[in-house]
């Protein structure tokens, strides 16, 4: 990689930030972790987040009449994917399909622009975010 | 990585050492500490399938086998009520609290689960 490309691959890294969710929605640190890639977004940075553990359960539909309790904290976040879908800053959101499968959770339960990932996502957030942060208690 | 979680209780020590093999695999140096009642995860006898828990066993031979670097905090083991015969290894190398401190300082990054 030239020194150019690796500078530019530094810059954008750098206005970057990796959010890591792993408690369920319903949780203070999930709704803390979904107003941070918000906030970061509106001052033009890109945003990726891998939803872990009981957080996939923000990132799926859980029910067709809106009574689940996840279903709120889903919904703010199919807001936020709909928002940046296709449009600058970026907003990826990937999530651990092991946790998925763990949880009885497939694809079609996905919100529309979740990606099923897996732990390597994590991994190339610290490789190519500027920031990580994981909101682990 | 720092490990402060038990191997029982919840899956999140389960899922932290996940998580250190991830790295290895995806060939990021890495290296895991277990910490105050993540001290547990390395020691023998511990028996969670009992309680229908995922052990955490696998990854304790996985991260042996594949020579990713494991300490444990030499304090925090005594206050288990464990010495390092109780050790599932002797793998995991002991290392002292104050030596944590130079340990964090000298990461690039540093995650606690």
């Amino acid at each position: 990689m030239s020194l150019e490309s690796r500078t530019r691959a530094a810059e954008g890294a750098s206005g970057r930030l990796g959010i890591v969710l792993y408690t369920g929605p319903a949780s203070s640190l999930f709704a803390l972790g979904i107003e941070l890639a918000k906030a970061a977004l509106s001052k033009g940075h890109d945003v990726v987040i891998f939803a872990w553990g009981d957080a996939v359960y923000g990132t799926a539909r859980l029910s067709q009449d809106g009574t689940s309790s996840s279903d709120g904290a889903s919904s703010r976040v199919a807001d936020l994917l709909q928002a940046h879908s296709g449009r600058k800053p970026e907003l990826v959101l990937n999530v651990c399909t092991s946790c998925y499968k763990t949880r009885g959770l497939s694809q079609k339960h996905a919100l529309p622009g979740v990606r099923l990932g897996g732990l390597h996502n994590i991994v190339e957030m610290f490789r190519t975010c500027g920031r990580t942060v994981m909101l682990v208690p | 990585m720092i490990v402060r979680k038990p191997p029982f209780g919840s899956i999140d020590s389960w899922e932290a050492l996940r998580l250190a093999l991830s790295f290895y695999a995806e060939r990021e140096p890495v290296t895991v500490v277990l910490q105050g009642l993540g001290a547990l995860n390395w020691a023998s006898n511990l028996t969670p399938e009992t309680k229908s828990q995922e052990s955490v066993a696998r990854f304790v031979r996985d991260l042996e086998n594949f020579g990713v670097p494991v300490y444990v905090v030499l304090e925090d083991l005594k206050e288990a009520g464990l010495a390092l015969v109780d050790l599932a290894t002797p793998y995991a190398k002991p290392v002292r609290r104050s030596e944590l401190a130079r340990m964090v300082a000298s990461s690039g990054s540093v995650v606690a689960i």
